[in-house]
């Protein structure tokens, strides 16, 4: 039975092995032996392959309420892992590891990341953002299920054609030719592209 | 022996494929090599014209995969040279006539007799790019400097890399210097920086051309002729020479190429 600290509290990572009664025993005994330190705490028990029931749920809770500590249980996902993903991080990204030519189109769930250029008459279709590590010359569809938040960043930004979720944008006619890498995102009611 | 075979294509029409094969097998051919150039475009043969064959013709490539003839048959000897041949394609049918793996069998063959196998390939992505690919160790992909020529060369690439032929090289074909420097003319850089694969030869736009192309003499042997020297060097530098690309300007005054070189 061990206890981690991280940001938002401590969790408690229980051993594989070992029945209810132990596991209960043991936390009361380390509570009792520490109550000043653990009150007021907040506390994650990781249960990885324990499943416990609704009964055994209630005693814990209780055991934990004696002691000033807010319990939950998290069965499935370590904190760490929850952390990332309530930033948004563990969206699944394709890696394109060439250049996508004329009539060649990715469509993922996702982010994609281009390493090369998009060419005139390719298209990359993704519901997350886009990253092309190179030129894009042709169709980019970024938050295609309807995100407006998110972004097309290229290093050489000359698009036929740009979208976002469902806002559509082409580059004005005798646009300047910029040299540096830009992004795409949605301003209001419209596509705005600028400097990255 | 076992020789290479080399098809020559391009996706978009009229940008000079069928020129690119004749000069390119007649140049390896000067060099002694034994050559067969393969016309892959059944129904709009023409490289048969161009190398001055046409009444020649008895035999086919159809005639060839259909085992109506031997090989040996349907080779054309070349009026100048003992070791350059042609087989043409069929002008009364049509491509579906042929299938990939009846090229790949024919390439198999004549990889034992020859050093080179420069194939023909038709415009377009349908079965004849298919057919014309499919027995083929190395691509060129040839191009003009005009954004409809550059968009179908991209295609073509993505699509030979779909078949396994991941290397192609560029031949940019008749580029006009002057149009160039007004910058009515995409230029090599414009060309390379969108289809980024190594570069074979630039040929300057030459009415040469135009008359040995009529005449059935390709201008690679014509040492006068400037797309005859851009020619000789795409051989040397497929035979793995090591030639620069050769100054497409070298008419200026003497004062332009000075303001070239204080970089004005």
């Amino acid at each position: 039975m061990v206890f981690k600290g991280f940001k938002h509290g401590l969790t408690l990572l229980l051993p594989e092995e070992g029945d209810f009664s132990w596991i209960y025993n043991e936390l009361k005994r380390r509570l009792d032996e520490a109550s000043d330190f653990f009150r007021g705490a907040s506390l994650t028990v990781v249960t990885k392959e324990h499943r416990f029931t609704t009964e055994e749920r209630r005693l814990l809770e209780a055991l934990c309420a004696d002691h000033e500590v807010r319990m939950r249980l998290d069965s499935d996902q370590s904190p760490m892992l929850e952390e990332v993903k309530e930033k948004q991080a563990f969206v699944p990204t394709l890696m394109v590891k060439r250049t996508l030519r004329g009539g060649q189109r990715v469509e993922f769930e996702g982010n994609v990341v281009v390493k090369g250029d998009v060419n005139a008459g390719a298209e990359v279709l993704a519901t997350g953002d886009i990253i092309i590590l190179g030129a894009l010359r042709g169709i980019a569809h970024a938050g295609a299920a309807g995100d407006t938040s998110a972004e097309v960043i290229a290093f050489d930004f000359h698009p036929v054609q740009l979208r976002i979720a469902g806002f559509i944008a082409r580059p004005p006619e005798n646009a300047p030719r910029s040299r540096h890498p830009e992004v795409a995102r949605v301003r209001g009611e419209a596509i705005v592209v600028e400097k990255y | 022996m076992s020789g290479k075979s080399i098809v020559v294509t391009s996706g978009k029409g009229g940008v000079g494929k069928t020129t690119t094969v004749a000069n390119i097998g007649t140049g390896l051919a000067l060099r002694g090599k034994r050559v067969v150039l393969l016309d892959a475009d059944i129904g709009l043969r023409n490289l048969d014209v161009v190398m001055g064959l046409e009444n020649r013709i008895v035999f086919d490539l159809v005639a060839v995969c259909e085992k109506k003839c031997k090989i040996r048959q349907a080779l054309i000897k070349d009026k100048r040279f003992e070791n350059l041949y042609l087989i043409p394609a069929a002008q009364t049918r049509e491509k579906d006539a042929v299938t990939p793996a009846q090229m790949k069998e024919l390439c198999d063959e004549l990889r034992k007799e020859f050093d080179y196998i420069i194939i023909d390939c038709p415009a377009g992505i349908e079965q004849g790019f298919k057919n014309a690919v499919a027995g083929a160790d190395e691509a060129i992909v040839v191009t003009t400097p005009e954004v409809s020529a550059v968009r179908d060369a991209d295609r073509i690439i993505g699509l030979l890399q779909a078949n396994e032929l991941y290397e192609p090289r560029l031949v940019i074909n008749r580029i006009r210097p002057e149009m160039v420097r007004k910058g009515d003319m995409m230029d090599i850089e414009d060309v390379n920086d969108i289809l980024a694969i190594s570069l074979l030869g630039v040929i300057p736009d030459d009415e040469m051309i135009i008359i040995s192309t009529n005449k059935g003499e390709p201008a690679v042997m014509d040492k006068n002729s400037r797309a005859g020297e851009a020619y000789r060097n795409v051989v040397a530098r497929l035979e793995g020479e090591d030639v620069p690309i050769m100054s497409l300007d070298n008419n200026h005054s003497v004062f332009q190429r000075i303001k070239r070189w204080i970089g004005m």
